[in-house]
């Protein structure tokens, strides 16, 4: 067989539907995540085109209060959740393994799985309308008006049940993409010769792993109270709705900068390409985006200037709104610095670049007037808000995106879309857009409210006629939109075949074919340039002809190069999943926990967890390649080990990103305690004062001990005793299952139900997070005991005990923080 | 010690980190404090709650001004003798850190700024 061959063997998917929906391949789930975000585009700017006919003009009679609420809910959360995050994440997906040198993300059975969550979250959403109980709480869902009183019915249910699925799939994304960016760079291409893309996407991961799990943790909350009366929110039993503000914008802002950073990421890549040179001061770029990453999530409060926070309080967050201006500034000046010194040509792609300058600079600069509270104060909840949100979001956001479609087409397709049908998509939209948006900014400041049905004639004919003229800036986006769909399908089906890197540009997805194999990279190439391809033109040829490291796949065994953080040195080759159910059927079942759990079958969803266990351990136990040699010869003279027997194997990585995940989850949590406490006379209030030490003292002991038992157990590693390694193991699994038993008995000593008040609701939740991760580490436990029974855990193969190892540390920190918070802190605060 | 600190990721964004940490304890004291009625309290011309704001903001801003000049003496050390593979990435590295660091350096400012500014409570 020759060497083609044996990589189209190793890497295609399985034929027919059965291929389809047991692909894991990035190149694959990357375009679903593309294409199914384009839908979710449509059918959300349909609401839209609803919403505009109701606002015509006053007192108009297309929907009624119900239907324009459920439909601007629907807008807002259907665009936010189910387009703008996925679609930039599957662009992701998609570009990044062939940016940096890699045949594939490190994780692909979680994109994949990332996926299905995605896309049976988005359909469980819209489940709601069926049923008639579409969510009608805002996209933001503010509670008391989502509490069980004043939406009665399953609408909020859907909500936060779907979205949080959905968002599975961001968090899922964020991991693959960091280990990606992290550890699989091609060699040669150390920190600072990444491409410019890949710091953008590397610093929006870490935003996600920061940034959802508040707003995860806000929405379970809510949920809790909505299905079993617990208390967060409710401020007659000691809740705060503001608590809800708190966590939502938590995450609400950075994912503004979650959805604009990877679409200027776009932006940043293009430039230089339609520039013909180099960007101007890559390292200020840098700079920026790790500045924009770390200040966006100072701008929180901005959102809640009017809930009555101290005035200084509210001046910190203008003042990191001010300071975010800083690196945005510095990113434009580097652009226009770049088209200045180059030689720029004009095409589709560019175009939308320039009309995203033209729109996000005036997007920009309301935000800095919206920015200062007096300001604020006039304008908020008005129009003004509106046409500011959707400056930031369709120019920050939008037009990048397009940008980036139109530039990246023929590289997916092979094909190249018309050019004079771009240019009139491009029109269409623009002009649209503006007539659309750009009156808002009047509506608003003479007063006409946002989120609201219809509004008053008494607001003046102006006020009405600017109405009609955005409703037919309307029209004008959508007949735009169709033109958009219409060219792709024309550019799929007819295009015109086209050379393998037609706009010349220097990065290296451009040098593997279009369209490119599902290998990416027949050998994987030695990068020594941050513009590649204009250094070394060669390097294309060299590619195609097997070239470079792993070029030989006759072991059928999908495999890529780990190297190091920083200097992209050659550690170890990573062998990848291929095809397989798992991913499917464990979304699948996740989905039908869901169902099961909004009908308040709780013993049907009990089952269901029990099923998803047992799948997750068949997934563990088949992932990579468990039987691979340990040294494996990467060619041209170098040896690697394989991944598994490295400490810094992938999955270590992808644990310590989950686990701030999980911190991040916990830290909102701890937030949630102290602040509905300082918001209340008494914290514990009267008869739910903290009940005796022993059996948490205890349970703190139990679960220190467990971390030096599994210590033990994982020195017992390097000695190759695998017996004393399964012993330690399972003291430590005792000792564990002490922990919780702690916890369990310490809650029942307590005794105050969780209904009864938010500080009871509070221990309960705390004492579950603990008793959770404790549950989880047990399994984790009983895995590493398997795996060495069945002689695939030792010394040369250590990367599930240092998996099990880091996140046994965390629960145990986890543990004892939880604890403390329960049971220290009333008596010493 | 300090200045291969700084040439790791995390030493590079550390300023970043301690702009966070200064935030959320300005923000949180402002709450705390001002339920607890500390800027009540006279001291030295001024009230407990935004000498409290000012005296963690000094410290803050003396660290961050810290790490941006070992980034400097990290750029510069490398930038002396050839130009091999690791002396690119530190002087990149020690840049970046020294950038990140007068960006902090500014953005503490901004938020200090309020504090001698405004009352702490209203």
């Amino acid at each position: 067989m020759t060497a083609v061959a044996d990589m189209k063997r190793t890497w295609a998917n399985a034929p027919g539907l059965v291929g389809q929906l047991t692909a894991v391949n990035h190149g694959t789930v990357g375009l679903r995540f593309v294409f199914t975000g384009l839908a979710f585009l449509l059918i959300g700017g349909l609401f839209a085109m609803f919403m505009r006919l109701q606002l015509a003009w006053p007192g108009n009679t297309v929907l009624d209060h119900d239907l324009y609420n459920q439909f601007v809910t629907m807008h807002g959360t259907t665009l936010m959740f189910l387009f703008a995050v996925p679609v930039l994440e599957g662009v992701a997906m998609y570009l990044i393994p062939k940016m940096i040198g890699a045949r594939d993300v490190p994780f692909p059975r979680l994109g994949a799985f990332g996926y299905w969550c995605y896309l049976f979250g988005g359909v469980f959403l819209y489940a709601g309308f069926l049923v008639g109980e579409a969510p009608r709480g805002g996209w933001f869902m503010y509670p008391p008006m989502t509490g069980k009183d004043f939406t009665p019915g399953l609408s909020a249910d859907f909500w936060l049940l779907g979205v949080t699925f959905a968002e599975v799939a961001a968090v899922a994304a964020a991991v693959e993409l960091i280990v990606a960016i992290l550890k699989t760079r091609a060699p040669g291409m150390a920190i600072q010769r990444m491409p410019l893309f890949a710091w953008y996407i590397l610093a929006t991961a870490f935003m996600i792993a920061f940034g959802f799990p508040p707003l995860i943790l806000a929405s379970v909350l809510l949920e809790l109270e909505r299905a079993f009366g617990f208390v967060f929110y409710n401020p007659d039993l000691g809740g705060d709705p503001l608590l809800w503000q708190h966590l939502f914008w938590l995450f609400g802002h950075p994912d503004v900068y979650i959805i604009f950073l990877p679409a200027v990421g776009v932006v940043s890549t293009l430039i230089p390409t339609f520039a013909r040179r180099p960007i101007v001061g890559y390292l200020w770029v840098v700079l920026a985006v790790i500045g924009t990453a770390f200040l966006s999530f100072g701008l929180w409060v901005h959102h809640m200037y009017t809930v009555g926070i101290p005035l200084l309080a509210l001046s910190f967050f203008s003042a990191a709104s001010m300071a975010v201006a800083i690196p945005a500034g510095i990113q434009v000046f580097a652009w226009i610095a770049t088209l200045w010194n180059g030689r720029p040509f004009i095409r589709t792609p560019m175009l939308f670049i320039l009309g995203f300058f033209a729109i996000f600079v005036l997007g920009g600069l309301t935000g800095v007037m919206v920015a200062v509270v007096p300001f604020d104060w006039q304008v908020h909840d008005t129009h003004f808000v509106v046409a500011h949100l959707h400056y930031v979001l369709i120019g920050g956001m939008l037009f990048p995106l397009f940008a980036g479609i139109y530039y990246w087409l023929p590289l997916v397709t092979g094909r190249a879309a018309s050019e004079g049908f771009g240019r009139v998509t491009f029109w269409l939209l623009f002009t649209g857009f503006n007539i659309t948006f750009l009156p808002m900014h009047f509506t608003g400041m003479l007063g006409m409210t946002r989120r609201a049905y219809t509004y008053s004639t008494e607001l003046g004919d102006s006020v009405a006629w600017l109405n009609l003229l955005s409703s037919a800036g309307g029209f004008v986006i959508a007949v735009g939109m169709i033109a958009f769909v219409v060219d792709l399908v024309l550019a799929f089906r007819h295009g015109e075949r086209t050379a393998d890197n037609p706009w010349q540009a220097a990065t290296l997805e451009w040098a593997i074919g279009a369209p490119p194999p599902p290998w990416n990279f027949r050998g994987i190439p030695t990068v020594t340039d941050r513009d590649p391809l204009w250094e070394r033109p060669e390097l294309a040829t060299g590619i195609g002809s097997g070239q470079g490291y792993l070029a030989d796949a006759a072991h059928g065994r999908r495999e890529t190069l780990g190297t190091s953080l920083r200097a992209a040195e050659p550690e170890s080759v990573i062998r990848l999943s291929g095809s397989t159910w798992y991913p499917l059927i464990a979304a699948t079942l996740l989905t039908l926990f869901l169902t099961a759990f909004l009908l308040a079958a709780y013993g049907i969803a009990a089952m269901l967890v029990i099923a998803a266990v047992v799948v997750c351990w068949g997934w563990l136990w088949t992932t990579g390649d468990a039987d691979a040699p340990l040294v494996i010869d990467a060619g041209h003279g170098l040896s690697l080990p394989t991944h598994s027997a490295s400490y810094e194997a992938p999955g270590v990585w992808g644990t310590i990103i989950l686990l701030l995940i999980h911190g991040s989850l916990f830290a909102s949590l701890v937030f949630g305690y102290y602040f509905l406490g300082l918001g209340v006379a008494e914290w514990p209030p009267p008869g739910h004062e903290p009940r005796g030490l022993a059996v948490p003292a205890f349970g703190a002991l139990a679960l220190l001990a467990s971390g030096g038992a599994l210590d033990r157990a994982r020195r017992h590693l390097r000695s190759a005793e695998g017996g004393r390694l399964r012993l330690y193991t399972l003291i430590a699994l005792l000792l564990m299952a002490v922990f919780l038993a702690a916890l369990v008995q310490s809650l029942f000593e307590y005794g105050a139900p969780p209904q009864s008040h938010a500080y009871a609701s509070l221990v309960s939740a705390l004492t579950g997070f603990a008793a959770l991760h404790a549950v989880i580490a047990l399994l984790m436990a009983a895995f590493v005991w398997a795996r060495s029974r069945q002689g695939r855990l030792d010394a040369d193969r250590p990367a599930a005990m240092q998996v099990v190892w880091l996140f046994w540390c965390f629960t145990a920190g986890a543990g004892l923080v939880a604890s403390a918070v329960i049971h220290l802190s009333p008596r010493l605060l | 010690m300090a200045i291969s600190w700084s040439r790791t990721l995390l030493g590079s964004v550390s300023s970043l980190i301690l702009w966070a940490v200064h935030f959320v304890a300005v923000y949180s004291l402002v709450g705390v404090g001002c339920e607890e009625g500390w800027q009540r309290t006279p001291v030295l011309g001024t009230n407990g709650l935004t000498l409290l704001l000012v005296s963690i903001t000094l410290p803050a801003l003396s660290l961050i001004a810290w790490i941006g000049w070992v980034g400097w003496q990290s750029h510069r050390q490398a930038s002396r003798g050839g130009g091999s593979e690791d002396r690119g990435r530190w002087r990149f590295l020690g840049l970046i850190t020294l950038a990140l660091a007068v960006l902090a350096f500014i953005s503490i400012i901004m938020t200090a700024v309020p504090i001698m500014m405004l009352p702490p409570c209203n």
